[in-house]
């Protein structure tokens, strides 16, 4: 019964530092990590269908190393090494450095969402509007992409709940997401139990309303097509 | 008008078309059959590039679609380095050339390595006689047996696109050239909006303008997908096997279709085992085995009297 | 729609709940006032370009968060204090930058901090690879180094004997490591149990997983306030030699020059004695002690005489 009544207790001191800094920075990290994980993993995506072998090597490799290497290790690397490379950002919070770090990991795995939302498109479709005269770009533009879209969306959906729990490892970093808040009231309370399981409840609070969300706007899209 | 010289393909390994030549005159309906894997689609698909054959050449209308090949040339041949080594050797010019063409020993894949004067030949054919793939393609419309209707585009949209999309490009390009033009985007897509309505009135599906491709029955969506290729007003048109994917109830209206067309005069090239169909349209049947033609002629003389065996085999089986 | 509504309803029943709890807070100022005091009389600002420290705030009451403060302001304790003043001292403006345990060592070694203070003792291993600092008294938290258990053990066990037959934790590459493995190595006493932090270590004590914990006094303290009545000192503490009963401050090797530097504050802090006023001020802070038994005046002045 004490474990409940410490939950109160915390809640009641530190309910700002759980709910409005922990799951306002974890959501924060998530949209700029995914957004922007959009945006650089369609490029790393018509890299990989250049003709330019170079760049669609030098894109192959960094993907295969973002996803084969450990986020927590790539998390190191973004705030210890890069200012070494770019000395902007040692001077900046490292929830700088910590974004680039996730930005990076999210294009990675976006590119590979988008090669194959484009690859399940029905070869066929391609080949008809290439028959009819149409230029490769106008193809792709006009009749591919549109569908490659239905298929990339849900995929970037769970792209983004993964990601949010993903947050918690900058946690390394005191970067103010819901992890961090974990550390900062059981840091002062030793209290690990009590705060584990607010901070359990509140994560997956989180995705199980994202999920939902997705699920929502996945059944929408079927149903207009 | 549409010449097929000496056509190989291979997939990998895979050696599908292994010296193909024909050609098909203007308005003439040209039918090809044979077994599974004898090479009837791959062929079809090499004439309007959707597959680019590893030899030979593909000529529309007098231009050249493909790259030139060197083996069909006697001068550039003889500008390689490697006939030049071969006459070193003692061998003529007659054997050197047959040796060359028959051990494939032209470095292809690096035409500089057989000497600049051979890449400038090459070079000089395809300027001379090239044509861009997209403004070939234009000119030939194909027809498959999975129809292929953009799904994310309404029957009408389906019908418009390319002629709005390219009639677009052309009027851009003119004024960049600085050409007068006497007409506006807007023109342009309202004549291809009436051509739609029409072609949709002659197959009586004008009521499904605007709906998606989803909605339409089998034969409905084929008989959209012969007339969408025809709104580019081709000069040929291909069939892949039109009526396979189809129930045997949607059969009929296709070929109705088809046989329309072939009357108004369309030169056409169709893969089909409708045997009877066949008979019926075709000037001339093409009998494909093994990547090669087995038996070619008129369909009397194909179907009737046919002189290959494997053709015979072949028919005795089809036509029971 | 019936679906969504259901969500949104328990959705609104979580927020309620949560909303409910917050309705019980207390304003707690009277903690920090000897803290703010000390933190105040610091100079800020320097001339000397900045200096980045690097320290793990999860560890009452050596550097701990504060959350009703924001920003930098809410990550306080003794290295804090030690951070500021040698800021003050070398005239340079003090950036902390908190991160884990083993980011700060990594900071440190990378060259991206000047500086990590967080509670580090001196180890053989650390001096080959880092420069270490003279030490500075991180008050009784380092000097003396106790076991604690659960109340019902509480006085119970008194020498290294009476612990045959049990389970030790400790947390991983501490202090606490060394002292248990040099007393009870080639005993008949499991301590095999390692924890990769206090607050692990303390769940496993309840769960009873492990029967005793080696701590650092002041954390012992800290642990034991917080648990209300189920933890207690057992009263065995171990013998530290000198060269373990401080901390010191890690500095990138062969930065020799800010060494010296710092080693001359840190004479200057021993020599007037700051450290014990640091430190009853972050134990007040820490809810381990209060003003008045520390000596403090409820405005947070060091009652002197």
């Amino acid at each position: 019964m004490t474990f409940f009544t410490n939950i109160a207790n915390i809640m009641a001191k530190y309910w700002k530092v759980f709910l409005i800094q922990g799951i306002g920075y974890t959501l924060l990290l998530s949209v700029i990590a995914v957004a922007g994980g959009a945006f650089f993993g369609s490029l790393m995506a018509l890299a990989k269908r250049s003709k330019l072998r170079i760049l669609k090597a030098v894109v192959n490799v960094l993907v295969e190393v973002v996803r084969g290497t450990p986020v927590l290790l790539q998390l190191y690397i973004g705030v210890f090494v890069f200012p070494m490379v770019i000395p902007r950002l040692s001077s900046l919070p490292y929830i700088y450095s910590v974004s680039i770090v996730l930005i990076i990991n999210s294009s990675a795995y976006v590119s590979e969402i988008i090669r194959s939302g484009i690859e399940a498109v029905d070869i066929g479709q391609m080949e008809a509007a290439r028959s009819l005269g149409l230029t490769q770009r106008t193809a792709m533009l006009s009749i591919v992409l549109p569908q490659a879209v239905k298929n990339i969306l849900p995929a970037l959906g769970n792209e983004f709940i993964m990601v949010v729990k993903e947050t918690s490892l900058a946690s390394t970093f005191f970067v103010g997401e819901l992890m961090t808040a974990y550390l900062k009231v059981k840091g002062y309370t030793y209290l690990t139990m009590e705060c584990l399981a607010i901070v359990g409840v509140l994560y997956f609070a989180m995705t199980f309303i994202l999920s939902k969300l997705l699920k929502g706007m996945e059944r929408r899209m079927k149903a207009r097509a | 008008m549409l010449d097929i010289k000496n056509i190989y393909k291979n997939f990998g390994d895979l050696q599908v078309l292994k010296g193909v030549s024909t050609h098909v005159e203007k308005g003439e309906v040209v039918v090809i059959i044979g077994v599974s894997g004898s090479g009837k689609s791959t062929l079809l698909r090499c004439m309007n590039l959707l597959e680019e054959p590893t030899f030979g050449e593909v000529w529309m209308e007098g231009r050249l679609m493909t790259p030139p090949d060197p083996y069909l040339h006697r001068e550039v041949i003889r500008a390689s380095n490697t006939y030049k080594k071969l006459l070193s050797e003692g061998l003529d010019d007659d054997a050197a050339i047959k040796k060359i063409k028959d051990e494939d020993l032209l470095k292809e894949r690096h035409p500089r390595v057989e000497g600049k004067e051979y890449a400038a030949l090459l070079k000089k054919i395809y300027d001379e006689n090239g044509i861009d793939i997209n403004l070939g393609r234009q000119k030939m419309g194909m027809v498959f047996q999975s129809f292929n209707l953009f799904n994310n585009k309404t029957v009408r949209e389906n019908i418009t696109l390319a002629p709005i999309k390219i009639g677009k490009q052309r009027l851009k390009d003119a004024k960049k050239r600085g050409e007068s033009v006497d007409k506006t985007p807007d023109d342009i897509v309202r004549a291809a909006n009436e051509k739609a309505m029409k072609l949709l009135e002659r197959i009586g599906l004008q009521d499904k303008a605007d709906v998606y491709p989803s909605t339409l029955s089998g034969g409905q969506r084929q008989r959209v997908a012969i007339i969408r290729a025809l709104a580019m007003e081709p000069d040929v048109m291909l069939f892949d096997e039109p009526t396979s994917a189809l129930d045997p109830e949607m059969v009929g209206e296709v070929l109705d279709l088809i046989r329309d067309l072939v009357k108004d005069g369309m030169t056409s090239v169709i893969v089909t085992h409708e045997m009877g169909f066949a008979k019926e349209v075709a000037d001339r049947v093409i009998f494909m085995h093994d990547g090669v033609i087995a038996e070619e002629g008129t369909p009397d003389e194909v179907f009737n009297h046919p002189k290959n065996p494997r053709c015979r085999d072949f028919l005795s089986k089809v036509l029971y | 729609m019936k679906k969504i509504s259901k969500n949104l309803c328990m959705l609104l029943c979580v927020a309620m709940i949560f909303a409910l709890c917050a309705c019980g807070s207390k304003p707690e100022a009277k903690l920090s006032a000897a803290y703010d005091k000390y933190l105040a009389g610091f100079k800020a600002g320097g001339a000397n370009g900045t200096l980045t420290v690097a320290m793990s705030p999860d560890f009452a009451p050596m550097e701990f968060y504060d959350v009703a403060k924001t920003g930098d302001a809410a990550i306080v304790g003794f290295d804090v204090l030690l951070a500021n003043y040698l800021a003050q001292e070398l005239d340079m403006q003090l950036v902390l930058k908190p991160m884990s345990f083993d980011a700060c060592q990594a900071a440190v070694q990378t060259g991206n901090v000047d500086l990590a203070i967080s509670g580090f003792s001196w180890t053989y291993d650390r001096s080959q690879n880092y420069e270490l600092s003279d030490w500075y008294v991180a008050g009784e938290n380092e000097t003396q180094q106790s076991i604690i258990c659960l109340k019902e053990n509480e006085g119970k066990f008194t020498s290294p004997e009476d612990f045959v037959g049990y389970k030790i934790g400790y947390q991983g590459a501490s202090l606490q490591q060394v002292l248990v493995e040099e007393t009870f190595g080639d005993m008949d006493v499991d301590i095999s149990l390692v924890y990769v932090d206090l607050g692990t270590a303390v769940e496993a004590l309840k769960a009873k997983q492990v029967d005793f914990l080696a701590v650092a006094h002041g954390n012992g303290e800290s642990i034991i306030a917080s648990a209300g009545d189920t933890i207690a000192f057992t009263g065995f503490d171990f013998e530290v030699d000198d060269i373990y009963k401080n901390n010191v401050c890690l500095l990138q090797k062969g930065n020799t020059e800010l060494l010296e530097k710092v080693n001359v504050a840190l004479a200057k802090a021993l020599e007037n004695d700051y450290y014990s006023g640091w430190y009853d001020a972050c134990k007040v802070y820490a809810g381990v002690s209060t003003l008045d038994e520390l000596g403090f005046d409820d405005e947070g002045n060091k009652i002197t005489g």
